[in-house]
C-alpha cells in the first residue's frame, strides 16, 4: 500500500515519517490547482505587457531607464534565497531536524520583508520623481503587475510566519504526514511567488 | 545540519544565482549584439531558472512525468509567445 500514496503512515523511519519512493505530487490537489490559476493569470499579463511593449518599444525602452537594475538584482537574490531556506525547511521537516524547520522559514520570511522594503524603497523614489501609474502606458505595467507580485508577497510572508509556528508546535521535530502535506502547500505558493518574480524581473529590468 | 544545507538544492540556488548575473550581463552585451539578441537569451535564461525552481525547489522532479512535461510545455508556449511578441 506504501507505493500507492503520497505518505505513507506506516512508513518510518527513526519514528520520523518521510516521503516514500512513491513518485506523488507534493502538497495536495487544491495548491496546483491554485499555482495552475495563478500561473494562467500572470501569463497573460507577462503577454499582455510584451503586446503593448511592441506597440512603442522607443517609449518603453526609455521608461525603462528608470528602473534601478541593482534593486531588482538585489531582490532577486533575496526571493532566490529564501525559496533556498523554504526548500531547506522542507527537507528539515521530513528528516524530523527539530528546531530547523522553524528557523528556515523565519529566514525565509526576513528575506521577504527585505525584498518588501526594497520595493517600498524603490516606489518612493519613482513617486518622489513624479512617476506614477499613470504616467505613461510601461509605468502603469510596471506598478500594476510589481503591485500584484507584492501582494503575493505580503500573503506568502503571513503563510510563511504561519509556518514558523506550525513547526515550532512539534517539540520533538516530528510530523504527521498530513502535517507535512501541509508544510508543502505553504511552500509551494512561496516558491511560486519566487517564480513569479523570476520572470517580472526579466520582463521590466532587463529586456529594453 | 552539514548535510541539510551541502544538498542538492544548495547547488540549485547556486546555479540561480549566477543565471542572475549571466541574464543582467547579458542585458549589458555580454554575448549578444544587438537587444533582439538580448532579449531571446534574458527569455530564455529566466525560463530555464523557473524550470529550476519547480523542477528542484517545488519537486516536481520527483512527481509523476507528466507534471514535469506540463511545466516543459508551458515554458516553451510562454517563451515562444513572448518572442513572437517581441518580433513581429
Amino acid at each position: 500500500m506504501a507505493a500507492t500514496v503520497p505518505f505513507a503512515p506506516g512508513v518510518e523511519e527513526e519514528g520520523v515519517a518521510h516521503r516514500t519512493k512513491a513518485r506523488a505530487l507534493p502538497g495536495e490537489g487544491g495548491i496546483w490547482l491554485f499555482i495552475a490559476g495563478d500561473l494562467s493569470i500572470f501569463s497573460q499579463l507577462f503577454l499582455t505587457y510584451f503586446y503593448y511593449r511592441a506597440q512603442q518599444p522607443a517609449l518603453y525602452s526609455a521608461a525603462q531607464q528608470h528602473l534601478d537594475q541593482g534593486l531588482g538584482m538585489l531582490n532577486t537574490a533575496l526571493m532566490l534565497t529564501s525559496s533556498l531556506f523554504v526548500a531547506l525547511a522542507v527537507h528539515a521537516a521530513r528528516r524530523g531536524m527539530a528546531g530547523w524547520p522553524s528557523r528556515l522559514y523565519w529566514l525565509a520570511a526576513l528575506c521577504g520583508v527585505g525584498f518588501g522594503v526594497i520595493k517600498i524603497f524603490e516606489y518612493g523614489a519613482k513617486i518622489s520623481h513624479g512617476i506614477t501609474l499613470t504616467t505613461n502606458d510601461m509605468f502603469m505595467f510596471y506598478f500594476i503587475l510589481t503591485g500584484t507580485h507584492m501582494l503575493h508577497v505580503m500573503m506568502g510572508i503571513g503563510v510563511l510566519l504561519f509556518l514558523a509556528n506550525y513547526c515550532r508546535g512539534t517539540g520533538d521535530g516530528r510530523f504527521t504526514p498530513a502535517a507535512l502535506r501541509t508544510i508543502e502547500c505553504g511552500s509551494l505558493f512561496w516558491h511560486v511567488v519566487d517564480l513569479l518574480w523570476i520572470i517580472l524581473f526579466a520582463l521590466l529590468y532587463l529586456i529594453r | 545540519m552539514r548535510t541539510l544545507f551541502w544538498s542538492r538544492a544548495a547547488l540549485v540556488w547556486a546555479v540561480l544565482l549566477f543565471a542572475t548575473l549571466f541574464s543582467w550581463a547579458i542585458g549589458h552585451g555580454v554575448g549578444t549584439g544587438s537587444a533582439a539578441g538580448a532579449c531571446i537569451g534574458i527569455v530564455c535564461v529566466s525560463l530555464v531558472k523557473v524550470y529550476l525552481v519547480m523542477a528542484e525547489f517545488m519537486e516536481l522532479r520527483e512527481a509523476p512525468p507528466a507534471a514535469l512535461w506540463v511545466v516543459r510545455g508551458w515554458l516553451v508556449a510562454l517563451g515562444v509567445a513572448l518572442l513572437w511578441l517581441y518580433f513581429r
